[in-house]
């Protein structure tokens, strides 16, 4: 029964231990990044999550995972541009806001028939 | 009194008593000790792998199969996984990159071609279903598992079912082959499947009978070129207890229910290794041979493994001209983007059926018609075989042509999108990690160049071979050498038309 065990530990590793190891990771992976964004169309639900809040003064650092085609993202009154979003890739994206308020960012590439729909809110709190 | 295969007519193996003389061939009329495949290999060499001690006893261990379930399970994991988290982008997905990129390419190049049904004695869709049928993960249960295990009805003891489970994936490929929850769905299906037949059913009666996958590594398990048998037969004959068939308490009885001491094909042989265990004798063994050995073997032979060889052939010309040909229009059809595309997709399923289960063999059938109609002019006292024989007997010269078309168009999966697999090692669900250093590594197509010169050769040894096996066949069916080599002609003009289809997809 030592055999089977030693054997049942190891299916267990497999099929229970190693999935919770990767979320694990991805949490922990997750955590060097102020948000994680997923950019899809906006038929598959535009950019998640789409109100993103962070602090003035402090710097932000944004992961972009592109989820199906090539998207842009722009907060014209910051002045930032990502000008790709590749699928399955990561873009990340570091700036400093300066000034309080709540900033429409959008897709930036005519993405799919409602792209004018993939858009989302960042919202800047005043610093301390 | 010796133990021989009965006519299996219910299709499964049973012990049972009989007397086998030893002049009896398997391959009939065709006398192994003087054919030669392509005029070069002679058909009866063989060489036993398992005869240092080291191999036997690696093989016979019963960690040996575990330990590879609990690898490839660590890998299918993270595909199961890859469906429901993490990118939704097929080339960056550990669903799609491992399962039809490094999986298929492994299966097609090495797995099937030169270790036969290898991959299903390490396979883990049905280990979770056979641990429950067993209660037991490594060990031997010396009583009874969890588990009805009746009997796989009669009627459904034929390869129908697997080509049916076939089709059913190849038509949806398109879905399946790019989006992991696709593939996530369909293995996450088949494992639930697999648990369901093994709480109901005895033994490996899911994989036998209807894995879609096991169906056509059965039938191109007969080219292979290594094969599990016994090795002395008169051990055999005098041994009483049939251990491989009933198991002993060092192993099952054979869990593909099989007589693996009277195995003369590959097609159910699914390489778990138990009858080397189970066999006090120590008579199993493993020994390489030519590619295509079992081709000849004139039993066992049913129509739904030759519909599993139209099937097989015609979705590797299918899926070249929907995937890599000019036919967009095709291509659109298959991949079932919304369901507004379920009309499209539906003219896709008729023409992926017309042209796999219907056009080839109605070809099928009129070059054997010919093979008949011209061998019994060319020589009246031929023995007439009969229409149903000749079919079915010429239908397996179109597995060596089949696999190497499946050879071919696999490196036109492998050379342009091989180099995904780098980044998937270390990024295996897009989210951006590193986690062996090669997440960056770029796409790379490689030897795409050369890709041509690669399939062309592959295609005419497929040809070459399916010439060869052709001939045998020939001889095999109308005995008269005169009548066979008339007879062959329509199969040669046959193979060699659809072989110059597939050329003319794969780089025409």
């Amino acid at each position: 029964m030592l055999r089977e065990g030693v054997a049942a530990l190891m299916v267990l590793a497999v099929l229970v231990g190693l999935p919770l190891a990767v979320l694990r990771y991805e949490k922990a992976f997750a955590s060097r990044f102020t948000a994680t964004i997923w950019a899809r169309t906006a038929e598959r639900g535009g950019f998640q999550p789409s109100e993103i809040r962070v602090r003035q003064g402090e710097r932000v650092r944004l992961r972009i995972i592109g989820d199906d085609v090539v998207h842009g993202l722009l907060i014209p009154e910051l002045g930032i541009a990502v000008k790709e979003i590749k699928p399955g890739e990561e873009t990340i994206l570091e700036f400093v806001p300066e000034k309080p308020g709540e900033f429409l960012f959008f897709c930036s590439v005519l993405c799919s028939p409602l792209h004018g729909r993939m858009n989302g809110r960042l919202i800047v709190e005043p610093g301390t | 009194m010796s133990i021989t295969h009965d006519e299996r007519e219910d299709g499964v193996s049973k012990p049972r008593p009989a007397q086998r003389p030893a002049s009896v061939s398997p391959t009939g009329n065709l006398d192994m000790s003087r054919e030669r495949f392509l005029k070069v290999i002679p058909a009866d060499w063989r060489f036993e792998i398992t005869r240092p001690g080291p191999v036997r006893s690696l093989l016979k261990s019963r960690w040996f199969n575990f330990t590879l379930f609990i690898v490839n399970w660590a890998a299918f994991a993270l595909i199961l996984m890859s469906g429901v988290y993490g990118t939704a982008v097929g080339n960056h997905s550990i669903g799609i990159v491992f399962v039809w990129i490094l999986w298929w390419s492994l299966l097609m190049f090495l797995l099937l071609p030169f270790t036969a049904r290898f991959w299903c004695g390490m396979c883990p869709l049905p280990t979770v279903g056979e641990w429950l049928q067993r209660l037991r993960f490594v060990g031997k249960n010396p009583g009874g598992g969890l588990g009805l295990n009746a009997k796989w009805p009669k009627r459904l003891r034929t390869m129908w079912i697997a080509n049916a489970a076939f089709l059913t994936v190849g038509i949806f490929s398109g879905v399946i082959t790019t989006r992991p929850l696709a593939t996530t769905v369909m293995l996450g299906g088949i494992i639930l499947l697999a648990v369901v037949l093994h709480a109901v059913f005895e033994k490996r009666t899911f994989c036998r009978y209807l894995c879609p996958v096991g169906g056509f590594l059965g039938l191109y398990s007969n080219f292979s070129a290594m094969e599990i048998r016994r090795k002395d037969f008169e051990d055999c004959r005098t041994h009483r207890t049939k251990e491989c068939f009933a198991g002993s308490e060092k192993g099952y009885g054979c869990p593909w229910l099989e007589v693996p001491m009277n195995l003369e094909r590959n097609t159910y042989c699914g390489f778990c290794f138990e009858c080397m265990r189970s066999c006090s004798k120590d008579n199993m063994s493993i020994r390489l041979r030519p590619f295509g050995t079992d081709l000849l073997v004139d039993r066992h032979r049913e129509l739904g493994e030759s519909w599993k060889a139209f099937i097989m052939l015609g979705a590797a010309g299918m899926y070249s001209a929907t995937m890599m040909g000019p036919w967009g229009t095709v291509k659109k059809w298959a991949n079932l983007s919304s369901f507004a595309g379920v009309p499209d997709f539906l003219k896709f399923v008729a023409l992926f059926i017309g042209v796999t289960a219907i056009g080839l063999p109605l070809v099928h059938a009129l070059a054997s018609h010919l093979s008949r109609r011209l061998a019994l002019r060319h020589d009246p006292g031929v023995e007439d075989p009969g229409f149903r024989k000749t079919f079915l007997n010429f239908s397996y010269a179109l597995v060596p042509l089949g696999l190497m078309a499946w050879v071919a168009f696999s490196f036109a999966i492998v050379l342009p999108s091989g180099s995904y697999v780098l980044p998937v090692f270390s990024d295996p669900f897009g989210l951006g990690w590193n986690l062996f250093g090669t997440a960056h590594i770029p796409w790379t197509p490689v030897g795409t160049g050369i890709m041509a010169y690669l399939q062309v050769p592959t295609v005419l040894f497929g040809l070459a071979y399916a010439i060869d096996v052709a001939w045998k066949l020939a001889r095999q069916t109308f005995v008269s050498r005169g009548a066979a080599a008339v007879a062959a002609v329509p199969q040669v003009v046959y193979l060699g038309l659809v072989s110059v289809g597939l050329l003319w997809l794969f780089v025409g």
